[in-house]
């Protein structure tokens, strides 16, 4: 979510290289051998790049919070490996079949049944309190929460009994199930509403709990040094059962080769987003195993619709022609990023297969449709228009080796069709940055190329509704649509999946007839483990891989190094 | 002597107050603030970027802000950080034992090898010895710290290389934790460790510094030893050691005490200025060996545009290069007699 640009640009450089010294290293003559590495016991260390700002997810909207938080905390509902959403504090996912949802006009009304016999980890009772209490902290105007949406079309929260709440809203909301699933974890109010009470200030953004939560999960919090790391214990009585671990300790580690000796060495037993680079190295280790997992991130081309030359939809099908994504795939990725065809993932239920390959790598098709936008070849091989050059620039965030190399080969593709194109990068704070200084929310771009991560619902109304065009939203592309405008407005006011699926299988087609942007790879993850840790599920989601600690288990590591041998 | 001090401090103030504007000024004009890091999250809508920065104050002019955050500091109040909502002098609190005893170690295991070295390098100028340690210095000076630091992990703590150099063959090991401060099986702090003191926490702990220290010290061995290489050989010249020499003093006393007490007044004084940097930490050294001092905290809020840390690192940095520099002088006057203020 944050883009450290100083961290990336050391990084991208470290890998590059350590490569070169292993490879320098390789060259003399010699052999592995089979190391004395370090093995654990019954805690898990697991290794985070950057540090949480406040182990609270509302005010704290980081995948590092989220991490540290998954073991601590628990939501009403979580969302599981395959994108399911599964029940945790609540007993059922409340639908419009099991009575859950009922509709009231333009409103509806959704009644989670709540589980009975949770306790918070200092033994007070769970109950429906809590939930109201969640929704008021979000609400209240001192609270510094990253986010609302979803939470202010709540118009009230009422308490049926200990364990039944009906939260009312004024409209039709889709994604209602995953309210409160990672940015709502539940909090307690026994502990916090003292500092929501508070009249003197914004006290609940400086609570203490900030820093050292209870919650209801399968493990306690312990203790947090400040940049080194976070640690907790198991919760004897958990609700599904005390976990099988003793206990999870979060390190921070900043640079990826550190993660990596520490990964080697046994010191860490699980390794977020290895960057590719790593992945053979990571595959050669034999203590470790990696397989990569699609995840729901997606790289894309973005055009800048403001600017005269891509308002011909020409001109934007053939860049898209243009472009040999598997190419840039297979050779710049490894093969490990998929190519893209959609705004959605094909893990989505929501995904629209029709439009795969509705624009296949053909320089021919791509040179007819500039000739027919009146794009005509010059002397130099670039094409001109009323004296104007084709010339455009694409930006990206600096220092991202991968990126780097995939501009140099989109140059490449855009000049066999007599298109110049120039590389203009910008550091993540800037290309990102807010209006009127940030580069894409200011429209200082031609071509940008970045990544969003899609959620498990496939609502992307702040990227595609002209409504959220910036300063107002995400739509940068500035796509206006009137078709598309409707539809993403009834996609979030349907609550039927059957429905809801024609909306936006509808809303594909169209972005793939218009081309506002060219999706081009999904990402995958790499999150290499300790062989010795068993029952890791990794989850693209943004539950992230700590969802199921509570079943994590280990064997000793000279066990499974000897289960593995046999396998060979 | 007082009245000079008194002085210099006197001036020292606006030129403070001069520095801590344009520090504030520029860090509010870069782009990017600290609302970039919701850009690309579709949740953060308008509505929730405009309370956030109601929220943060961002929304003061800028001259305005400034002012808030002078008279706030100069009661002693660094504010609270804008993300962590924990105040900033605790934040700093916390991690600056952990880059003092970083940045102390290295400083003192430079100051003396770098010195030493450069000494006898001056006293046996143009030998093997003076020409075996100007190669040090400058391999160790031109060596960036960031592929150092890789090197020696890979090395020291990687594990599965077998090497064979020139004819024999080693084995790199794990003989030294990658990163980070203490090993996972302790928990705490180092102020922990000193309130409940225990052998093995600081075995733990010297064997965590080894990689950062030597990378911080071998590069600045380097610079040291120049320095008093210099200082040393210009020393040596003069006319009193002559003199010294022609009285038929021991050459151990000539050096010792005629030739290196002269030598070292402007050592003394550069150790002066190395000051500000036991607070200010190193930032790539930290970043790589994962530990866990105020760069590291510097940069992550630097990244995220956490103004209030951010301007609490750069000023207390700017208070401490001004007053290490008058202590500098005031040293200095103190040791070499030759040198009075008025």
């Amino acid at each position: 979510m944050q883009n450290f640009l100083l961290r990336r640009f050391v990084s991208t450089r470290f890998t590059a290289l350590l490569l070169l010294t292993s490879a320098i290293l390789s060259t003399f003559p010699g052999c592995t051998r089979e190391s004395k590495l370090v093995d654990n016991g019954r805690v898990v260390v697991y290794h985070q790049q950057q540090e949480p700002d406040a182990l609270n997810a509302l005010i704290s909207d980081m995948v590092a919070t989220s991490d540290a938080l998954r073991p601590i905390q628990e939501g009403l509902v979580s969302v599981n490996e395959h994108l399911e959403t599964i029940p945790v504090l609540a007993r059922e996912i409340p639908t419009i079949e099991n009575g859950g949802v009922t509709l009231t006009g333009t409103g509806m009304s959704v009644t989670w049944k709540l589980r009975k016999g949770v306790r918070w980890h200092d033994g007070a009772p769970f109950t429906a309190e809590d939930v109201k209490f969640t929704w008021e902290v979000i609400m209240h105007p001192k609270t510094r929460v990253t986010s609302r949406d979803g939470f202010d079309k709540i118009t009230q929260a009422v308490i049926l009994d200990p364990y039944t709440i009906r939260f009312d809203f004024k409209q039709i909301y889709a994604p209602y199930d995953l309210l409160f699933s990672g940015g709502g974890a539940i909090l307690p109010k026994h502990i916090l509403n003292p500092y929501l009470q508070d009249p003197r200030g914004d006290s609940i953004n400086k609570a203490p709990f900030n820093r050292s939560p209870i919650g209801t999960g399968p493990f306690k919090f312990k203790d947090w040094v400040a940049g080194d790391h976070i640690s907790m214990v198991a919760f004897d009585d958990y609700w599904r059962g005390r976990p099988k671990l003793d206990a999870l300790k979060m390190r921070i580690i900043p640079d990826e080769n550190a993660a990596f000796t520490l990964l080697k060495s046994g010191e860490i037993d699980l390794y977020q987003s290895a960057s590719i680079n790593q992945y053979a190295a990571l595959r050669r280790l034999r203590h470790v195993r990696v397989s990569p997992l699609a995840s729901l991130t997606w790289e894309h081309l973005d055009f800048n619709l403001g600017d005269p030359i891509f308002q011909d939809v020409r001109v934007r099908r053939a860049i898209a022609h243009a472009i040999n994504k598997k190419q840039i795939s297979e050779k710049i990725y490894q093969g490990l990023y998929a190519v893209a065809h959609s705004d959605l993932a094909p893990l989505s239920w929501a995904y629209n297969p029709t439009i795969e390959n509705r624009y296949p790598y053909d320089l021919d098709e791509a040179r007819r449709l500039l000739d027919a936008a009146g794009w005509k070849v010059g002397l130099d091989g670039i094409r001109v228009k009323d004296g104007k050059r084709m010339a455009m620039r694409v930006s990206t965030t600096a220092g991202r080796k991968t990126r780097e190399l995939t501009e140099l080969v989109l140059k490449y593709y855009l000049k066999k069709v007599g298109i110049d194109l120039l590389i203009d990068n910008y550091p993540g704070p800037i290309l990102f940055g807010p209006a009127p200084s940030g580069i894409l929310k200011g429209f200082k771009y031609d071509i940008s190329m970045s990544a969003w991560s899609a959620g498990p619902d496939p609502d992307n109304f702040a990227l595609w509704h002209s409504s959220q065009i910036p300063p107002a939203g995400q739509n940068h592309v500035q796509f206006r649509n009137a078709e598309l405008d409707r539809l993403l407005e009834a996609g979030t006011q349907s609550i039927r999946r059957s429905e809801r699926r024609k909306i936006y299988h509808r809303a594909a087609e169209i972005l793939a007839e218009e081309v506002p942007m060219i999706p081009l790879l999904y990402w995958s993850q790499l999150d290499p483990i300790n062989i010795r840790l068993k029952n890791f599920k990794p989850n693209p989601s943004s539950s992230g891989n700590l969802w199921n600690c509570y079943e994590w288990d280990v064997v000793p590591l000279a066990e499974a190094l000897s289960a593995r041998g046999k396998e060979d | 002597m007082g009245r000079y001090i008194a002085r210099r401090l006197l001036v020292s103030l606006p030129l403070l107050v001069g520095v801590s504007l344009i520090l504030y000024v520029l860090m509010r004009l870069a782009p990017g603030g600290p609302e970039a890091v919701y850009g690309q999250n579709p949740h953060v809508r308008a509505e929730d970027l405009a309370r956030l920065r109601e929220q943060m104050g961002l929304n003061d002019p800028i001259l305005v802000a400034y002012a808030k955050w002078f008279f706030s500091f100069i009661q002693g109040n660094l504010g609270f950080s804008l993300f962590t909502g924990r105040p900033v002098a605790q934040m700093l609190l916390e991690r600056l034992p952990n880059t003092m005893v970083l940045m102390g170690s290295a400083l003192m295991i430079s100051v003396v090898v770098g010195v030493t070295f450069g000494v006898i390098s001056a006293i046996r100028q143009y030998s093997w010895f003076d020409y075996g340690v100007t190669t040090f210095a400058f391999f160790g000076y031109s060596m960036p710290t960031f592929w150092f630091g890789i090197l020696m992990m890979l090395v020291f703590a990687a594990n599965d290389y077998t090497l064979t150099f020139a004819g024999h063959t080693f084995s790199t090991g794990h003989w030294l934790p990658a990163a980070g401060m203490f090993g996972a099986e302790r928990e705490g702090t180092l102020l922990n460790l000193l309130r409940h003191p225990e052998f093995s926490g600081f075995v733990d702990l010297a064997a965590h510094m080894v990689m950062p220290v030597a990378v911080l010290s071998i590069v600045s061995i380097a610079s040291w030893s120049r320095y008093s290489r210099s200082s040393m050989l210009e020393v040596i010249r003069m006319d009193y050691v002559r003199m010294a020499r022609a009285k038929g003093l021991a050459e151990v006393k000539v050096i010792g005490k005629h030739a290196l007490r002269n030598a070292l007044i402007p050592i003394i004084t550069l150790v002066a200025l190395a000051i500000p940097s036991l607070f200010a930490g190193a930032l790539i050294t930290e970043q790589i060996f994962a530990w866990p001092g105020i760069g590291r905290l510097f940069i992550d809020s630097l990244t995220k545009s956490d103004y209030p840390v951010v301007m609490a690192v750069m000023f207390i940095s700017a208070v401490l290069v001004v007053f290490s520099n008058l202590l500098a002088d005031i040293l200095y006057a103190a040791l070499d007699p030759r040198i009075r203020f008025s």
